[in-house]
């Protein structure tokens, strides 16, 4: 395991490098050079290099960026020994994210009637991971295919009633990106998925909690940025610590807020349902997230 | 393009941050004000200035109608017919704003489609409200505040739902309105036949023309007690007499403690004058502090019936000449109900009532036509067990020889058939139970409060039928449903920690089988939605 981990270590230095290169076109936003490592101390005066230690293998300078390959599988270059190692290069500008991790918190806006029985306002906040992996990159673009999935339940009381209303929503969709910075980019993401819908109160005239529970269809539009703002990448581990903010507008079909008693609730025989209406979880949102890429 | 999206982000924010609406704050507070009308159950939301009407269909679904009233609801009355809900409401007091709410009179139809017939706007917030029982007339009166007109008495014509209340304020002479009663029409000397209300206060009775609420009010001052205390009315009787004599209409005033009663006749004005009728009084003197009256007719002509416990008689007043004729009892009854009108074999010229005590036990028939001459064997008397407190009659034509009597201190009650002069007891398993007739006068519903248990009573063979439901009992009500057939609700109140819950169980009226009944939870969320 920690082989694969330096092996895509060094797959990601390579890639950096490549696109820390000169662009033809001199499109290539002008990135931070990070200062250059300084060579381990050395009580010795640095020897002349040896003829046996070579400069890093070329093929991977030269390859092009693509973040969905798979490492090579070359065989591992030795490390040369230690006397004899010329100083450490300088590690490159950031590349576009690969894998990307992360975490957050959203927060929409519910203008509905139907969502009054649950919340004193409009703000309905929720947690969220999401996972996304670059698929394409071209010039300063790049696409990737982005997975959420956002938690919430919110409680409130309806004339004194507890009630709750809990989702949880599972959206896939691409992501396109437009890097400005190695450590900056802007995004916009379509996303579509289900979302699973619990409202609840805890009624008193039937000593009950009743429930409605809908699968519903869910879709998000949204746009955003991401900013670098950690770079504790090494040669071994190729991390970078991203803060994310986006707004958008989310999409979830109506359901109807008929609230029934469970088996074994407790309540009477043949309670019926209680009506309070529909919900729609619809309405505009904001998220900021942390997350992870290597 | 920086502000702008500043702009857009702050027009965000206040429209995402925006609160619901403040109803879904309010709790409702026990007890509820609940209602049966003829088809639907009223229940009064005073927090939310609503009134919920909650109607049945045949599949023992529940309608719930949110119907909106005045701000601030002070009291409520149904019609006698139980077809209207009368909600009277002071509005925003004090108010500070143009805008701010008037006090007003909210009249629902009770139907199994409720609405809202008439809503009138008051001028003043008045507490107290009297519903003609021929559902001609509303009069809303008992004005409360830091300056207040006590004699001012509010008129709503219900049959026009754009009636402009009419204000009127009585002559004080110190007293101010109590009790109102209307009139069924009486014929006058000077006019047509027209209504009163009679209005009593604390020492006088006023008589109001109800087909000209412009003329002055006839204000009848009572006379002093013997102990010097000013007189003060405790029951008003009425009569129009002889149909074919428009001069003989009359009025009666019991006084409290007082062993007098005044007889009012609306007799024939000095010639000239051109007001409908005199009113002349007359005292009579009932030999001890009479404790109900009616106007009854015997084999004699018509009397004014005086019950007097304390002597275990009744005074029968002429009220021509005020002569009295004393008819002994053998027990003190203090209350008489004329119930000629409900038996089978209705006597031709005079009446049978019904007497009844709420201090002794057994009740006793009186048989007016064997009055005069007879006294003695014109009373039947039956010793039921109980002290009667309450009579209840049974609506409609079927079953209308059926009285219901109630104790408030005994676990048992009785059904009076009066066409074969039997009571049938009915007992209960304990005390404190409520008792009531539905509409269609085919069933009586018997209610511990409190409690998941009820029972229905059909009227046809006095069958009852025990029903527990799941949850304790508040009210239970018989209606007509939206499609056929009647539905019995019982309503659940509850009240866990601050909130009040709502929950009724629907039963279908004929065949109140728990086994397929229905429960609604969560009535008072109803309509909040929309």
């Amino acid at each position: 395991m920690i082989r694969r981990i330096v092996l895509a270590g060094a797959l990601w230095s390579s890639v950096a490098a490549a696109q820390g290169a000169p662009p033809a076109g001199g499109e290539q936003p002008p990135v931070d050079q990070k200062p250059a490592v300084a060579p381990p101390p050395s009580a010795a005066p640095a020897p002349t290099p040896a003829p046996a230690a070579a400069p890093a293998p070329a093929p991977a300078a030269a390859a092009p960026y693509s973040p969905w390959l798979s490492p090579p599988r070359a065989e591992p270059t030795p490390p040369p020994a230690a006397p004899d190692a010329p100083p450490e290069a300088p590690l490159p500008p950031p590349a576009p994210p690969g894998w990307q991790v992360w975490f957050g918190l959203r927060t929409s806006f519910f203008g509905d009637r139907g969502f009054d029985p649950f919340s004193s306002n409009d703000v309905y906040p929720t947690g969220g991971i999401g996972a996304s992996r670059s698929l394409y990159l071209s010039g300063p673009l790049s696409f990737a295919a982005a997975l959420t999935y956002d938690f919430g339940n919110k409680e409130g009381e309806a004339r004194g009633e507890p009630t709750s209303l809990e989702t949880h929503r599972l959206t896939i969709g691409p992501e396109a990106r437009y890097h400005l910075l190695p450590q900056l980019y802007a995004y916009v993401r379509p996303a579509a998925g289900v979302q699973r819908t619990i409202a609840s109160i805890d009624d008193g005239s039937t000593g009950a909690t009743l429930a409605a529970k809908d699968w519903l269809f869910a879709a998000d539009g949204s746009a955003g940025a991401a900013w670098a703002f950690l770079d504790v990448r090494s040669k071994r581990v190729p991390l970078m610590f991203w803060l994310i903010a986006e707004g958008g507008y989310g999409f979830t079909q109506s359901s109807e807020l008929k609230l029934e008693a469970g088996e074994g609730s407790g309540a009477p025989e043949r309670t019926a349902a209680l009506d309070l209406g529909e919900l729609s979880t619809t309405g505009p949102f904001f998220r900021v997230a942390v997350a992870g890429t290597f | 393009m920086k502000r702008s999206l500043l702009t857009a982000i702050t027009l965000l924010a206040v429209a995402g941050c925006g609160d619901r609406p403040a109803s879904w704050d309010e709790k409702a507070q026990l007890p509820l004000k609940t209602a049966g009308l003829t088809g639907s159950v009223a229940v009064v939301d005073t927090a939310l200035d609503r009134v919920l009407m909650l109607s049945a269909s045949s599949d023992r679904s529940l309608h719930v109608a949110a119907l909106g009233v005045g701000k601030n609801v002070v009291t409520t009355e149904v019609s006698r017919d139980s077809g209207s809900l009368f909600v009277l409401s002071k509005g925003v007091q004090p108010r500070r704003n143009p805008d701010d709410e008037l006090p007003s009179l909210t009249m629902i139809d009770g139907s199994s489609q409720p609405k809202v017939t008439a809503r009138y706007t008051l001028t003043d917030p008045l507490q107290g409200i009297a519903v003609d029982p021929q559902g001609e007339w509303a009069v809303v009166y008992d004005a409360g505040g830091i300056v207040v007109n006590p004699n001012e008495l509010i008129f709503v014509k219900l049959s026009d739902p754009n009636f402009e209340p009419v204000s009127k304020t009585l002559r004080s002479f110190g007293g101010r309105p109590e009790r109102l009663t209307f009139t069924s029409e009486l014929s006058v000397p000077n006019g047509p036949p027209r209504r009163f209300a009679l209005v009593e206060t604390g020492q006088d009775v006023s008589l109001i023309d109800l087909s000209d609420l412009t003329r002055d009010e006839v204000t009848l001052i009572l006379p002093k007690t013997p102990s010097g205390a000013s007189g003060a009315p405790a029951e008003v009787a009425f009569h129009d007499g002889d149909p074919a004599d428009p001069a003989d209409a009359r009025i009666a005033v019991r006084l409290a403690n007082d062993p007098n009663v005044m007889v009012v006749d609306l007799a024939t004005p000095p010639a000239g004058d051109k007001k409908p009728f005199k009113a002349t009084v007359n005292v009579a003197d009932v030999g001890g502090v009479p404790s109900s009256i009616a106007f009854v007719q015997t084999d004699g002509g018509l009397r004014l019936a005086a019950l007097v416990p304390s002597t275990q008689s009744a005074t029968l007043i002429d009220p021509a000449t005020t002569f009295p004729e004393t008819v002994d009892f053998p027990k003190p009854y203090s209350r008489i109900t004329r119930v000629t009108d409900d038996v089978s074999n209705k006597p031709q010229k005079s009446d049978v009532a019904l007497l009844w005590s709420d201090s002794t036990t057994g009740i006793a028939f009186w048989s007016l036509g064997k009055t005069s001459g007879t006294p003695f064997r014109s009373v039947d008397d039956y010793d039921i067990g109980i002290a009667v407190s309450k009579v209840k009659s049974v609506p409609g034509d079927q079953f209308a020889h059926l009285k219901i009597l109630e104790s408030t201190t005994a676990s048992e009650f009785y059904v009076l058939d009066l066409d074969k002069r039997q009571s049938f007891p009915m007992l209960t398993n304990a005390g404190g139970f409520q008792l009531g007739v539905s509409p269609d006068g085919q069933r009586a519903w018997a209610l511990r409060p409190g409690t998941p248990d009820f029972a229905s009573i059909d009227l046809s063979n006095l069958h009852p039928t025990s029903i527990q439901v799941e949850r304790d009992v508040a009210a239970v009500y018989d209606i007509e449903r939206r499609d056929s057939g009647r539905a019995a609700i019982a309503l659940h109140a509850s009240e866990h920690g601050s909130a009040v819950s709502l929950g009724a169980t629907v039963l279908d009226g004929l065949d109140p089988d728990t086994a397929k009944s229905r429960f609604h939870p969560g009535l008072l969320l109803g309509g909040l939605q929309k």
